[in-house]
C-alpha cells in the first residue's frame, strides 16, 4: 500500500504514462500545423498560379527570397527564445551592410570587409545586452538602438546608397549547382543554430535562461552571460542578413528597412514560437519564412495586387496564433484533468 | 548536539530597528525531519533565507556538520551541502524532466564533440532515471516536458532536482512543498520526504500545513515574532498546543531561557 | 565578481566598436555634410532657413535638400534640415517649435501629409514667416496664390506622361516585347495620377508592347525578388516601367541575376543611386522632377517674401526632365 512504488521502468513509456490520444493529437496540430498549412498553400497556388507557380525556377526564387528573410528571422527567433524581442535588427542590418560596403569601397578584401560587418553586429548585440542587463526594458533599449543605428548608417554612407558592390556577388545572386548562394548561407546558419540550441550545453542553458531565468540562476548558471549570448547571436544574424541583402542587390542601403523585422516576427509567430521565450523550433521558423515567401510569390504569379499579400499574411498570422493558443489551452486543460488522475494511478 | 547536520546558534536578523529574528538557535540531526511552523511574519522565511544563504544574519553562527560556515550566497550554501526547494519550484517549463534535473550540471560527450560542448543526452537521461529510481519515484517518462506534468509531479521533480545535488547526509530546505497540491498529491510528497530522510538527508520543512507537519516531521519548531517559542518532538505534542504557540497564546516552557 | 568582468569586457568591446564607427564616419562626414550647417565661416548669416523634410532617406528629397542648402548658403543664409521621419504630427510640431522660438526667417516645407499641413501654414503666415511649399495650393486646401507662401507645383500628369512616353519610345526602338510595370506601395501625393498617366501614354506610344504584369515593392531587395518572380511567369518581358528608383534598381538586379538583358528600364525618380545606375548603363532612362532648376526660382521668391512677408507668393511649376535613353 505504499504510496510510492519502486519503479524500475521509470524512463519507459508504460501504458500508464503515455499521454492520452487527444493530447497527442493536439500536440501534432501544434507541431505540424504549419507544415499542413504549407502543403495547402502550395496546393492552392498550384492551380491558381498555374502554369508558372509549380515550377523549379519559382521554387528556387521563393527559396532565395526566403533565405534572406530567414537569416533575420533566425536572429529574431533566438532573441525571442532568450526572452527578448530585439527590434534593433533592421538597424543592425543596415549598419553591417553599410560598413561592409564602405570598407569594400576603401579597397579592403571582401572577406575582411564582411568580417568587420559581422563584428559590428556582434558588437551591437553585446551593447544591447549590457544596457538591458542594467535593468532597462529590452523593447525600449532595442528601439533606441534602432534609432541610433539608422542614424549611424546614414552618417557613414553619407545618406546615399553604396552601390556597385560587385565583390559580394559570390554570396548574393551567384548560383551554385543551380541554387543561389543565400540559400546555402541560410541553410548552414540554421543547421549551426539548431545544433547549438538542441545539442550543446550552451544552447540548452540559453533556452533555460529564456524559459525561466530564476530556475537557471538557482542551479548556478551565470544568467547574464547567456543574456549577452542571446543578444549577440541576434546581432550577428542581423548583420549577416544585412550583408547578404547588400550582396543580393550589390548595394548597401543605409536606411533601415523596418519591414524585415516584421516579416521575421511573422515567421516566428507562424512557427508557434511563443513570445515569452524558452522554447521554439528553428527549422519551423525557417518553414514559416518559406510560407510567407510562398504566399507573396503565389499571389504575385496569380496576378493578385500586392497589397493582398500583406493582408493574407496578417490573417494567417492571427489564425496561427489563435490555433497555437487554442491547442496550448486545450492541452493544459486536458492535462490538468488527467494530471491528477495520473498521480492517482501512480499510487496504486 | 555536536553531531548535528545543521546547527544555528543565536541567529539574529535586524532590518534597522525591525527585528526579524531574535537569537534563534536550532539543530537538525542527520536524517531528521524538522517542521518549522509559525504565523505570517513570524520569521520563517527569513530563517529559511539565512539557512539557504540568500540572506546573511546580523549576528550568530551557522554550523554544518560541526564546521562553522559563512554563506554569502545560495551558491555557498549549495557548496556546503544545503539545497533548497522553493515554493515556486523554478522549473523550466519547456524542458523535459531530464533537462530540468541535470540543468547546470549537464553531461558532456566524451571526445572531440565534447570540446564544443555537445551534450550526452543519453547519459543525462540515464542519470535522471537513476536518480528518480533511487528516490523510488514513478513519474512520467523523463523525456516529458515539465509543463505537461501535474502539480504533484512537478513538486517531486523539484525535490528530486535539489536532492540530486546533495552530498551524503546533506541538508534539504523546503518552502511550503504542498501549498498548491491536492490531497492525493500531498501524500505523494509526504512519502518522498520520508524516503529522503530515511537515506540520511536532514530536512527542514517550512509550512502552514499542520497535518503535513504532523505526518512527516520528527521535531516541530515554532517561531513567533522572530523568536523560537517551541522546539519539541512532534510525537509528544498535540495540535492545540502547537496552535497556541503559533498564535502566540502560549510559549513552550523553558524554550525562551535556553 | 563575474558581473564586473562582464561589464569590463563589454565596455572594452563597445569602446573598440565606437572607435571603428567614428573612424568610418569621420572619413565620410567631410564629403557629405548632411545638415550643411557649415555655412561660410566669418560672414554674418542673414538668418536661418529650415527645410522640413518627410525623410532624409528618400534619395530625391535628399537631393532637393542639398540643392536648397547650396542655394541659400550661396545667398548668405544658414540652412537647417528637420526630418519628420514620415510623421505628420512630428512635422507640425517641428514647424510650431520653429515659429515659437523665432529661430527661422523662412521655411521650405515638403509636407508629410499635405491635407494636414494647412494649419502649420496658417501659423507661419500669422508669424510672418514666409515659406515654400512643395505641392500645389490645392493639396493644402488653399486656392490660388497666398500671401507669404510660394508653391512649387508639380504637374503629375506631365511627369507620368513623360515616364510613359520615354518608356514607349524606348520599347518601340529597342524591340520591346512585353512590359512589366513596377510601383512603390505608398500612396504619396499624386501617385494615382502618375500611374494613370504612365499607363495611358505607354499604351498610346507602344500599342504593340502590352503591360504583362504589375508589381509593387518598397525597397531594392524586394523589388529584385518581385521582378525575378515576374520574369519566371513572363519570360518575354524585357521592358521595365518603374515608378520609383528602388523598383528600377531592383529590376536591373533581377535581370542581371537571371542573366538576361532588358531592352529598357525606365525609372521615375532620379535619385543619386538611379543616376549612378544610369551612368553605369544598368538603367536606360531616368525621368525626374527637376527640383534643382526649380530651387533657384522658388528660392528667389522666398528671399523676396522674407523682405515682404505679406505679398503674394508665386506658384512655380516644377519642371520635369528625362535623362538617358536613346
Amino acid at each position: 500500500m505504499a504510496l510510492i512504488t519502486r519503479a524500475e521502468t521509470v524512463g519507459q513509456i508504460s501504458p500508464n504514462n503515455a499521454l492520452p490520444w487527444k493530447i497527442r493529437g493536439l500536440l501534432l496540430i501544434r507541431d505540424q500545423g504549419l507544415l499542413a498549412l504549407f502543403i495547402a498553400i502550395i496546393a492552392v497556388f498550384a492551380f491558381w498560379g498555374a502554369p508558372y507557380f509549380l515550377t523549379l525556377p519559382t521554387a528556387i526564387s521563393v527559396l532565395n527570397a526566403a533565405a534572406i528573410a530567414s537569416i533575420f528571422a533566425a536572429g529574431v527567433a533566438v532573441g525571442i527564445m532568450t526572452g527578448v524581442l530585439d527590434l534593433s535588427v533592421p538597424g543592425t542590418a543596415a549598419l553591417a551592410g553599410v560598413v561592409t560596403g564602405r570598407l569594400l569601397q576603401e579597397g579592403l578584401p571582401a572577406g575582411l570587409a564582411i568580417m568587420c560587418g559581422l563584428l559590428m553586429g556582434l558588437l551591437v548585440g553585446v551593447v544591447n545586452a549590457v544596457v538591458v542587463l542594467r535593468g532597462f526594458n529590452p523593447l525600449i533599449v532595442t528601439i533606441a538602438m534602432l534609432s541610433v543605428l539608422s542614424g549611424a548608417s546614414l552618417l557613414i554612407a553619407g545618406s546615399y546608397n553604396i552601390s556597385g558592390l560587385t565583390q559580394l556577388v559570390f554570396m548574393g545572386t551567384r548560383t551554385y549547382f543551380g541554387i543561389p548562394a543565400p540559400v546555402y548561407i541560410a541553410v548552414v546558419l540554421f543547421i549551426i543554430l539548431t545544433v547549438f540550441l538542441k545539442f550543446t550545453r550552451g544552447g540548452t542553458r540559453l533556452l533555460a535562461v529564456g524559459g525561466s531565468a530564476e530556475a537557471a540562476r538557482r542551479v548556478g548558471i551565470a544568467v547574464n552571460w547567456y543574456r549577452i549570448l542571446g543578444f549577440a547571436i541576434s546581432g550577428l544574424c542581423a548583420a549577416l542578413g544585412g550583408i547578404v541583402t547588400a550582396a543580393y542587390i550589390t548595394t548597401a542601403v543605409p536606411s533601415a528597412s523596418v519591414g524585415t523585422v516584421f516579416t521575421a516576427m511573422t515567421a516566428v509567430a507562424l512557427a508557434g514560437v511563443p513570445f515569452v521565450g524558452g522554447r521554439g523550433s528553428l527549422p519551423r521558423v525557417g518553414l514559416g519564412v518559406i510560407v510567407v515567401s510562398t504566399i507573396s510569390a503565389g499571389l504575385l504569379l496569380a496576378k493578385v495586387p500586392a497589397d493582398w499579400s500583406s493582408v493574407v499574411t496578417g490573417v494567417l498570422l492571427v489564425g496561427g496564433l489563435g490555433l497555437n493558443m487554442w491547442t496550448t489551452n486545450t492541452t493544459s486543460k486536458l492535462l490538468l484533468a488527467s494530471g491528477d488522475d495520473g498521480a492517482k494511478r501512480g499510487t496504486r | 548536539m555536536s553531531d548535528a547536520a545543521l546547527e544555528l546558534k543565536d541567529i539574529s536578523v535586524h532590518y534597522g530597528y525591525a527585528r526579524a529574528l531574535e537569537r534563534v538557535s536550532l539543530a537538525v540531526s542527520p536524517g531528521e525531519v524538522v517542521a518549522l511552523l509559525g504565523d505570517n511574519g513570524a520569521g520563517k522565511s527569513t530563517l529559511l533565507k539565512v539557512m539557504s544563504g540568500a540572506h546573511s544574519p546580523s549576528s550568530g553562527q551557522i554550523l554544518v556538520h560541526g564546521r562553522p560556515v559563512d554563506f554569502k550566497s545560495p551558491r555557498d550554501a549549495s557548496g556546503a551541502g544545503v539545497q533548497m526547494v522553493y515554493q515556486d519550484l523554478a522549473l523550466v517549463e519547456a524542458m523535459d524532466i531530464a533537462g530540468n534535473l541535470t540543468l547546470g550540471r549537464e553531461q558532456i560527450m566524451r571526445g572531440p564533440l565534447g570540446w564544443f560542448g555537445f551534450l550526452d543526452h543519453k547519459a543525462m537521461r540515464r542519470e535522471s532515471e537513476r536518480e528518480l529510481d533511487e528516490l523510488g519515484i514513478r513519474t512520467a517518462p523523463v523525456t516529458r516536458p515539465v509543463e505537461m506534468l501535474s502539480g504533484g509531479q512537478r513538486q517531486v521533480i523539484a525535490i528530486a532536482r535539489a536532492s540530486a545535488r546533495l552530498p551524503e547526509q546533506g541538508i534539504l530546505l523546503m518552502d511550503e512543498p504542498t501549498a498548491a497540491l491536492g490531497h492525493e498529491q500531498t501524500e505523494l510528497v509526504e512519502e518522498l520526504i520520508k524516503a529522503l530522510a530515511a537515506r540520511g538527508t536532514s530536512i527542514v520543512v517550512v509550512t502552514h500545513n499542520l497535518p503535513l507537519a504532523f505526518a512527516v516531521s520528527d521535531r516541530t519548531i515554532v517561531l513567533n515574532r522572530g523568536r523560537k517559542v517551541a522546539d519539541t518532538a512532534t510525537g509528544s505534542v498535540d495540535k492545540e498546543s502547537v496552535i497556541g504557540w503559533i498564535t502566540g497564546a502560549s510559549v513552550q516552557e523553558g524554550v525562551l531561557e535556553s | 565578481m563575474k558581473n564586473t568582468r562582464a561589464l569590463t569586457i563589454a565596455g572594452t568591446a563597445l569602446a573598440v566598436g565606437l572607435l571603428t564607427l567614428s573612424g568610418c564616419s569621420a572619413s565620410e562626414e567631410a564629403v557629405a555634410d548632411p545638415a550643411g550647417s557649415g555655412g561660410s565661416a566669418g560672414t554674418e548669416s542673414k538668418g536661418e532657413i529650415a527645410f522640413f523634410t518627410p525623410s532624409s532617406q528618400i534619395d530625391v528629397v535628399a537631393a532637393l535638400a542639398d540643392g536648397v542648402v547650396e542655394y541659400f548658403e550661396g545667398e548668405g543664409y544658414t540652412v537647417s534640415i528637420q526630418d519628420a521621419n514620415f510623421d505628420a504630427v512630428k512635422q507640425a510640431q517641428q514647424i510650431q517649435q520653429a515659429i515659437d522660438t523665432h529661430s527661422i526667417v523662412g521655411a521650405w516645407i515638403m509636407p508629410v501629409a499635405p491635407e494636414t499641413a494647412a494649419q502649420s501654414l496658417a501659423a507661419l503666415q500669422a508669424a510672418k514667416i514666409p515659406a515654400v511649399v512643395e505641392g500645389p495650393p490645392m493639396s493644402v486646401n488653399l486656392e490660388g496664390p497666398q500671401p507669404g507662401i510660394a508653391f512649387d507645383e508639380p504637374d503629375f500628369l506631365k511627369y507620368g506622361t513623360m515616364i510613359g512616353d520615354t518608356a514607349a519610345k524606348c520599347a518601340v526602338d529597342g524591340e520591346g516585347r512585353e512590359a512589366l510595370f513596377l510601383m512603390p506601395p505608398d500612396a504619396a501625393g499624386g501617385t494615382e495620377q502618375v500611374i494613370g498617366a504612365i499607363e495611358d501614354s505607354f499604351a498610346a506610344g507602344a500599342p504593340d508592347v502590352p503591360i504583362a504584369a504589375t508589381g509593387e515593392a518598397a525597397d531594392i531587395a524586394s523589388a529584385q525578388t518581385t521582378v525575378s518572380q515576374l520574369l519566371i511567369a513572363n519570360p518575354d518581358a524585357n521592358v521595365i516601367i518603374a515608378a520609383s528608383d528602388e523598383t528600377a534598381l531592383g529590376a536591373a538586379g533581377a535581370f542581371k541575376a537571371a542573366n538576361k538583358t532588358p531592352a529598357c528600364i525606365v525609372a521615375g525618380g532620379g535619385g543619386d543611386a538611379a543616376v549612378a545606375a544610369l551612368e553605369a548603363g544598368d538603367i536606360t532612362s531616368v525621368v525626374s522632377w527637376d527640383y534643382s532648376s526649380a530651387v533657384g526660382e522658388a528660392g528667389a521668391d522666398l528671399i523676396r517674401l522674407i523682405s515682404d512677408p505679406t505679398s503674394l507668393g508665386g506658384i512655380i511649376e516644377t519642371p520635369v526632365k528625362a535623362t538617358g535613353g536613346n
